[in-house]
């Protein structure tokens, strides 16, 4: 379901991820995705829900569960819907990349969980001074 | 200090380091580059709209900025990931 550098890419720096086909999408689970401080859990169940054409066609949002949530109680945006998939309730993340900004050929997991770090980040930081 | 300086001093240094940027191997020269440098090593060059990492075996990726200096070694490896994304509906 995923090319071989992405089961690479899980095999050795998420170990115990999860690789399902549910409603024609190819949805990756990572366990305990580490998260930053300034959440109300230090890490969460990651979904990614990857189209039949990944990847050539960019991912797409991700899902948390639990949810996350920050600490001081300013809601973090576009994260209040809540979706079930794999008999679970996952928060949303919806976050989008431009057109053209996937590079297919070049990017992979690899940089998407970078990218899905680099917000997590920013949403734990955000007006937190 | 010039790379012939540095070969004087060490002997035993590498000609070269063999590197990785996304899925091209690069060979280089120099001990050390900048994450400017490093962008200008593939052809186009990365551009700002995307971010450079290194990755760390067993640990968690760096975000190597334009200034930071990385000392090269055999085997380093790096890839580039959009640097933004957009929240919305």
């Amino acid at each position: 379901m995923l090319p071989t550098i992405d089961q690479n890419y899980l095999e050795a720096r998420a170990p115990g991820s999860s690789v399902t086909l549910e409603g024609g999408m190819i949805c990756v689970v990572i366990p305990a995705f580490s998260l930053p401080e300034g959440f109300n859990h230090s890490s969460a169940d990651l979904l990614l829900r990857l189209s039949p054409g990944y990847p050539d066609i960019a991912p797409d949002m991700w899902w948390f569960e639990p949810a996350v949530r920050r600490i001081d109680g300013r809601l973090i945006a576009a994260t209040e819907s809540q979706e079930v998939y794999l008999g679970r309730t996952w928060q949303r993340w919806s976050r989008h990349l431009n057109p053209g900004q996937w590079r297919s050929g070049l990017d992979s997991l690899e940089s998407y969980l970078a990218l899905v770090r680099k917000e997590v980040a920013a949403a734990a930081a955000a007006l937190a001074a | 200090m010039d790379n012939d300086r540095v070969d004087a001093l060490r002997p035993d240094r590498p000609q070269a380091f063999e590197i990785k940027i996304d899925r091209t191997n690069y060979k280089v020269r120099e001990m050390v580059l900048t994450g400017g440098e490093l962008r200008r090593l593939p052809e186009p060059d990365i551009g700002p709209d995307r971010d450079l990492f290194e990755v760390v075996p067993g640990g968690s990726d760096v975000k190597i900025d334009t200034d930071t200096k990385v000392e090269m070694r055999n085997g380093l490896r790096f890839f580039t990931a959009p640097a933004q994304i957009n929240p919305g509906r």
